[in-house]
């Protein structure tokens, strides 16, 4: 009877330890990528988060400006306002004083004028 | 045999490493904290598991001569896989624990459990045997890591007990420690073991001298 060879001796079994290598590796690699996925999927949201905090905190950064810009607008109206207030005030003192000026001109002729 | 005894019995009467003293290595040193000695545990009881049910399916398809490398292939795969999972869950502890997780591989009690065992017995009695040889070894690991922790360093999983750097024994941290403390563990187990044992005895003597009388 003829002797087997090693290859017939052995292919049975090599194939199911090639195919346990296989789907091992297989198994290992799946694993290393769903870890890799998940990582990057808790970047990604991570990113979201800061973005929305970003965007959250310049909105608010931009209400502020906005009402800060608002206040500032009716400050200037105000102070422009007081201002002119302030002009004419000055302007009816120097009448009164011119008029008063002229009035003691006016007492000072007649006074004259009476001696 | 009741299949859940399998799991009742490796926990205590025949726990991998204070009875069958397997897998003592990375018991001794690993438990230096409760939180390495939990994550070693962990993973030894998950590839445990996770080994024996494709071990035990595949029991008839796999031929005599490729069961031992096809066992090893399948450990090998679930414990890269076990590492990888920790590494991206807990990296700092499992940096603490370090070459311990991939050395899950060669562990004894894993080998043994699944080329041994798992090779002969159906499914159930495996899985359950895989579950309790695990959670055996997960216990003594995470009782070694509380006890040593707690006296060694004063701390339990990273928080501190006592006020100060207290310490109740140091020597506790040491290599010579967790030995003596593993032998102490393994005396108290079999002290246990035998009382339990010894009442069994009791029950079955009180049994036979109960039928005598009644015949």
């Amino acid at each position: 009877m003829k002797e087997k060879s090693f290859f017939d001796k052995y292919m049975v079994s090599l194939a199911v330890i090639i195919c346990f290598f296989v789907v091992s590796a297989g198994l290992v690699f799946g694993t290393h990528k769903l870890l890799e996925y998940a990582a990057l999927q808790k970047v990604v949201k991570e990113k979201e988060r800061t973005e929305k905090i970003i965007c959250r905190n310049s909105l608010l950064l931009l209400k502020q400006h906005v009402f800060f810009s608002e206040n500032s607008k009716k400050a200037i109206k105000a102070a422009k306002e007081k201002e002119e207030q302030e002009k004419k005030k000055d302007k009816e003192k120097d009448k009164e004083k011119k008029d008063e000026d002229k009035k003691k001109e006016d007492n000072k002729e007649k006074d004259k004028d009476n001696e | 045999m009741n299949d859940h005894k399998f799991f009742t019995k490796k926990i205590l009467t025949e726990n991998p490493v204070l009875v069958m003293t397997a897998g003592i290595c990375p018991a001794v040193a690993v438990t230096e904290s409760a939180s390495s000695g939990l994550l070693l545990g962990c993973g030894t009881l998950l590839v445990l598991f996770l080994s024996s049910l494709p071990a035990t399916l595949m029991k008839n398809i796999i031929p005599e001569k490729a069961v031992c490398a096809s066992h090893m292939i399948i450990i090998a795969a679930f414990t890269a896989v076990i590492q990888m999972i920790f590494y991206s869950w807990f990296p700092q502890v499992t940096e603490e624990v370090g070459i311990f997780i991939p050395l899950i591989a060669v562990n004894c009690i894993v080998i043994e459990s699944v080329n041994g065992f798992a090779r002969n017995n159906p499914v159930l009695p495996t899985l359950f045997n895989g579950l309790g040889t695990g959670t055996g070894f997960l216990l003594v690991l995470i009782l070694m890591g509380i006890i040593r922790e707690s006296m060694g360093e004063g701390t339990l999983f990273g928080y501190s007990l006592f006020a100060g750097d207290m310490t109740l024994m140091p020597f506790a941290v040491l290599l010579p420690g967790g030995f003596f403390l593993l032998s102490l563990l393994a005396a108290l187990n079999k002290h246990i073991n035998r009382k339990t044992r010894q009442k069994e005895k009791n029950m079955t003597n009180n049994d036979r001298e109960e039928e005598k009388i009644s015949s």
